[in-house]
């Protein structure tokens, strides 16, 4: 492996190629600006948040879809704007019919390489245009994340960022929806003292007990199942009643973003479709709470387990604070649905919130805060 | 040491020496040595006594510290919880000690 971290070298590590001793690896531009950022590299959307060390300023706050278009042969001149041969996030999926769109992750981990390098790169210039800084990042990763889906984002960031710090997402989510200027009101129940965080993404749904130190494995559940499977399974559906639909994922993840539901039946569930450039209205109630009432079943049993393995000390407080968040936090009724079966198991006053419209930086905006409070000798230097 | 300890390991000696002269020398330089440490120590508490007095009088001296019980429970396995709030830099500390257990 290509990284050192300062602090000590492990014995897992020492499987890769040989760390580099503290401070021997010369960052790019190590004279330069010093840039900080948190970066939520998620399999569907990614979120990046930079700034200065030293500072609460967010300079640069982007979300982009994690997807890269390699723009394909003969593609005339003029289409693609500057003749690009690479586009990223929205600007791929806008040319979609002139790339070959890549997702770069899977489940929550990278699946293809080169694209993620790619996507990274991009990254880089976005938070620094002139290219000539040094940027420090603290990526979140999926709970539980093994060391080998871990080896592989430092690797793809070599070159890249200069020191990184792998960090599990739901913390994260944890530091960054945590309110710092209200940390001295006695009201305020601190969500990484006291907090059970849901955070439901494309390729996974990770499940977090926080309790004033740094979870443990024990603390988390990552769930291989999230918003992607819901469109998988919406789409095998549309198929087989609708045969012939042409309906793209795409077009299938949006019909769920616009209604997917949990709970009881909400049929009848009118909603306006083109197949074939026809408008149709088709009825989806059925169809869409299914598939979304299976993501539920799936992590309730999660969130139950991990609320039984939680310190007697702070039990009765996390359950008065269960947070939903990513993309899975605006499926209809989710907070209550959960909210209501954990009452009906007999559970202590639960109360589950959504983590609001900000989900989709909490992640990177923990990560820019463990950014700003990492020690120098914390941050793992990436060997260019 | 105690004086009939101190004869009887004496005698000991002189008899696994077989009254070599040697063995006497060395037994009476370790009793002059014992001796003149023992006058050291009851000096030093003499000098010392009024002073510890004074300051007990005066409250100035805290209680020594109370010793651990020892059946004490074995160590959780969760991390204890902190009395203070946190800095981000203790938790990555926590990180990178469960990515490299010691």
């Amino acid at each position: 492996m290509t990284t050192a971290t300062q602090e000590k070298p492990s014995a897992a590590s020492s499987t890769h190629a040989p760390l580099s001793p503290a401070g021997a690896a010369r960052p790019p531009a190590a004279k330069g600006k010093l840039i900080l950022a948190g970066f939520d590299l998620g399999t569907n959307k990614s979120c990046l948040l930079a700034g200065a060390p030293g500072s609460t300023d967010i300079a640069v706050s982007k979300v982009i879809p994690t997807v890269v278009g390699y723009v394909k042969d003969g593609i005339v001149d003029g289409i693609v704007a500057g003749n690009a041969t690479i586009l990223y996030g929205d600007d791929a999926l806008r040319h979609a019919l002139h790339v070959n769109l890549v997702a770069p992750l899977a489940e929550g981990v990278i699946a293809q390489p080169e694209a993620a390098r790619d996507f990274l790169r991009h990254i880089r210039t976005l938070a620094d245009p002139s290219g000539q800084a040094e940027i420090r990042a603290v990526i979140g990763v999926p709970a539980n994340a093994g060391e080998t889906a871990r080896e592989e984002i430092r690797r793809c960031s070599q070159g890249v960022f200069s020191r990184v710090l792998l960090i599990p997402e739901p913390f994260l989510a944890a530091l960054g929806y945590r309110d710092d200027s209200r940390l001295n009101q006695p009201e305020y129940v601190d969500p990484v003292t006291h907090s059970l965080f849901i955070d439901i993404g494309g390729g996974t749904s990770d499940l977090c007990l926080v309790q004033g130190y740094f979870p443990t494995p024990a603390d988390q559940i990552s769930i291989p199942f999230a918003g992607d499977a819901i469109d998988q399974i919406m789409q095998n559906e549309l198929e087989r009643i609708y045969p012939q639909n042409g309906f793209s994922r795409q077009t299938v993840r949006e019909l769920k973003e616009e209604h997917a539901y949990v709970g009881p039946s909400r049929k009848p569930m009118d909603v306006k479709v083109i197949i074939g450039g026809k408008s149709r209205t088709l009825e989806l109630g059925d169809l869409i709470g299914n598939a979304a009432n299976t993501l539920l079943d799936k992590i309730y049993p999660a969130l139950t387990s991990l609320i039984e393995r939680a310190s007697s000390d702070s039990v009765l407080a996390l359950l008065q604070n269960i947070i939903v968040t990513g993309g899975g936090s605006q499926i209809k009724g989710i907070d209550t649905v959960l909210q209501r079966r954990l009452a009906d198991d007999g559970y202590e006053s639960p109360k589950v919130k959504l983590a609001g419209q900000d989900f989709k930086r909490y992640v990177a905006l923990g990560a820019l805060k463990a950014a700003r409070g990492a020690r120098e000798n914390q941050w793992q230097v990436l060997l260019g | 040491m105690l004086q009939s300890d101190f004869n009887a390991a004496a005698a000991a000696v002189r008899e696994s020496a077989g009254g070599l002269p040697e063995a006497e020398s060395l037994i009476q330089t370790i009793r002059q040595a014992e001796e003149r440490r023992a006058d050291d120590a009851l000096e030093l508490a003499e000098l010392l006594a009024p002073l510890l007095a004074r300051r007990l009088q005066r409250g100035g001296i805290e209680p020594p510290p109370r010793r651990l019980p020892t059946s004490a429970p074995p160590a959780a396995a969760r991390p204890p919880r902190p009395a203070a709030p946190r800095g981000i830099a203790d938790f990555i500390d926590e990180m990178i000690a469960q990515d490299h257990p010691v």
